[in-house]
């Protein structure tokens, strides 16, 4: 990947307007930090760049290296080089994590991974994540910590070795050590791959670990502010108020809309015996 | 009455017998495989006895290419432990009557039942607590695509004075589209105060959060309902503590759902 371009995006969620002219540019190698208050386009920025179907682009365009991203499918988006870890990992039962890992590596390959190859590189990754080994043979984050399917974020990652790593909140959850061993295999993929990466965080602490070349200040849908590392900061200093001295008008808080694709999933609870 | 008293694998050919009859009689801790095959329509009642303190585990595998009515029952005897689970995932039409007599104190059976049908495949299951400090777990996963129709009813009863039984069941059915479609009738028949007892029943399309977070790793639409799919029905494995015989399964239901979503 040489760039990924976001010109004048506009999206809307179930005819709501989120996204209101968002225009990022990220070059191969670059480190960027999205911030901003809760509710106001980060996480719909990223979802929308991955191809979510509840986003839908109104206006606006995404090119990776001039290719249009928005008439690619999900998976093609993926073996495109683009990655997201999400703030709420998917829970898949019945699919066992190791399972799942080969099928993601083997969906990026012209030929199978060999069994022993692969068994390798997720025993490294696993062990680079400082996770126990059970957790490769548990049904997908299946009973996981918060830190955990955090953390078994970063193993795909490291798997799918992609060009540009958009990670969502990718700390909450995380104890300070874990911060640090997640901020290092970020840090790794982008020095061995030349990784690209757009980061939403709230806290300065993993921010300071990744160190961000470039920061975006994210408000009601339009990016607000841009600058360095001193905007990091600047907002774990002041917080967001001082951009309303800049005119910059903020979003009513609002209760938060919740996008669902629709699911079927009940876990049994409360039974004698688990099913799994 | 055949005796078993080591693992069994029977193969019912529907080309030699369109409406066969087989017993057998469970003694010690023993297996028994039961396989469909044939191009022919069945009808094949099977009556299984379990006998005091044997531990079994019943396999039945449906290949046949024709319709099949399978009618069967159990009668399950004091301290007897017994995992039933069937394999119905051939693209053929099924009227399955299951009964599971639990006849002695202390008898305890699982049921687990994986369906996959893009035709109709209807499954009526009675489970009756004749005797006190019996239990029942019955587990349903079926999946209804291409037009298919999937159908549970399930009905546990526990007469009076059965006192310390458990009866369970648990019913879920998935439709891949718009065309499938799916019911399930949870019944329960309690007529004790000292029992436990629980239904549960869901019926809905795949995740589709689940079908994005894999597809967001690079995984077609297709596979990522193929492994969804897998998953959904591969509890039927767990519950077969022989190697040779979960492999076979596991095999079994991947070839199978692979078949249906190519």
């Amino acid at each position: 990947m040489k760039c990924l371009e976001i010109k004048n995006l506009h999206v809307s969620v179930e005819d709501k307007e989120i996204l209101k002219g968002v225009s990022l540019t990220v070059n191969a190698g670059e480190t960027h930090a999205l911030m901003g208050p809760n509710g106001n386009g980060k996480s719909t920025l990223l979802m929308t760049v991955m191809g979510h179907p509840s986003y839908k682009v109104t206006s606006g365009s995404i090119e990776l290296d001039g290719q249009d991203v928005l008439a690619m499918s999900v998976d093609e988006r993926s073996k495109a080089g683009l990655f997201l870890g999400m703030q709420y990992p998917q829970t898949i039962d019945g699919v066992t994590n190791s399972d799942f890992l080969k099928a993601a590596v083997n969906a990026h390959r012209e030929e199978p991974i060999s069994l022993f190859t692969f068994i390798r590189q997720m025993d490294k990754a696993f062990s680079d994540l400082g996770m126990k080994d059970d957790l490769a043979h548990r049904y997908m984050n299946e009973g996981f910590s918060g830190g955990e399917k955090k953390r078994n974020e970063i193993v795909q990652m490291k798997l799918l070795k992609p060009q540009l790593a958009m990670l969502d909140e990718i700390d909450s959850g995380l104890d300070i050590d874990a911060l640090k061993i997640v901020a290092d295999n970020i840090n790794e993929m982008h020095d061995a791959n030349n990784m690209a990466a757009v980061i939403v965080s709230h806290y300065e602490r993993f921010l300071e670990y990744v160190k961000p070349q470039f920061v975006h200040i994210l408000v009601d849908g339009r990016i607000v502010a841009d600058g360095g590392y001193e905007l990091v900061e600047k907002i774990d200093a002041e917080g967001y108020e001082w951009l309303k001295a800049q005119n910059v008008q903020f979003k009513k808080e609002e209760a938060p809309v919740r996008v669902s694709l629709g699911s079927c999933a009940v876990n049994q609870k409360g039974r004698k015996n688990g099913n799994g | 009455m055949e005796t078993v008293k080591r693992p069994t694998t029977v193969i019912i050919n529907s080309d030699e017998n369109g409406d066969a009859r087989v017993q057998y009689r469970i003694e010690g801790k023993t297996s028994l495989v039961v396989r469909i095959e044939g191009k022919q329509p069945l009808q094949l009642q099977l009556d299984v006895e379990v006998g005091p303190r044997a531990v079994f585990t019943f396999l039945l595998i449906n290949h046949n290419e024709a319709e099949v009515t399978l009618l069967d029952s159990y009668h399950l005897l004091d301290d007897s432990d017994s995992v039933i689970a069937y394999c119905q995932l051939n693209d053929q039409p099924l009227h399955c009557q299951s009964s599971y007599q639990l006849d002695g104190q202390g008898a305890q059976l699982r049921v687990q039942n994986a369906a996959l049908t893009a035709k109709q495949k209807y499954f009526s299951q009675n489970t009756a607590h004749n005797q006190p400090h019996t239990s029942a777990d019955i587990f349903n996963y079926g999946i209804a695509m291409n037009g298919g129709y999937c159908d549970f009813d399930v009905r546990n009863r526990i007469d009076k004075g059965c006192r310390g039984c458990e009866t369970h069941q648990t019913s879920r059915i998935l439709t891949f589209d718009a065309q499938s479609k799916g019911r399930i009738m949870p019944v329960l028949y309690i007529d004790d105060n000292d029992v436990k007892a629980s239904h549960a029943a869901t019926m809905g399309q795949p995740d589709a959060e689940q079908v994005f977070y894999m597809q967001t790793r690079g995984l077609s639409r297709q596979d990522a309902m193929k492994l969804i799919t897998i998953g959904y029905l591969m509890p039927i494995s767990k519950v077969i503590d022989d190697a040779d015989l979960n492999n076979l399964l596991k095999q079994e239901i991947e070839t199978k759902v692979s078949q249906c979503l190519m």
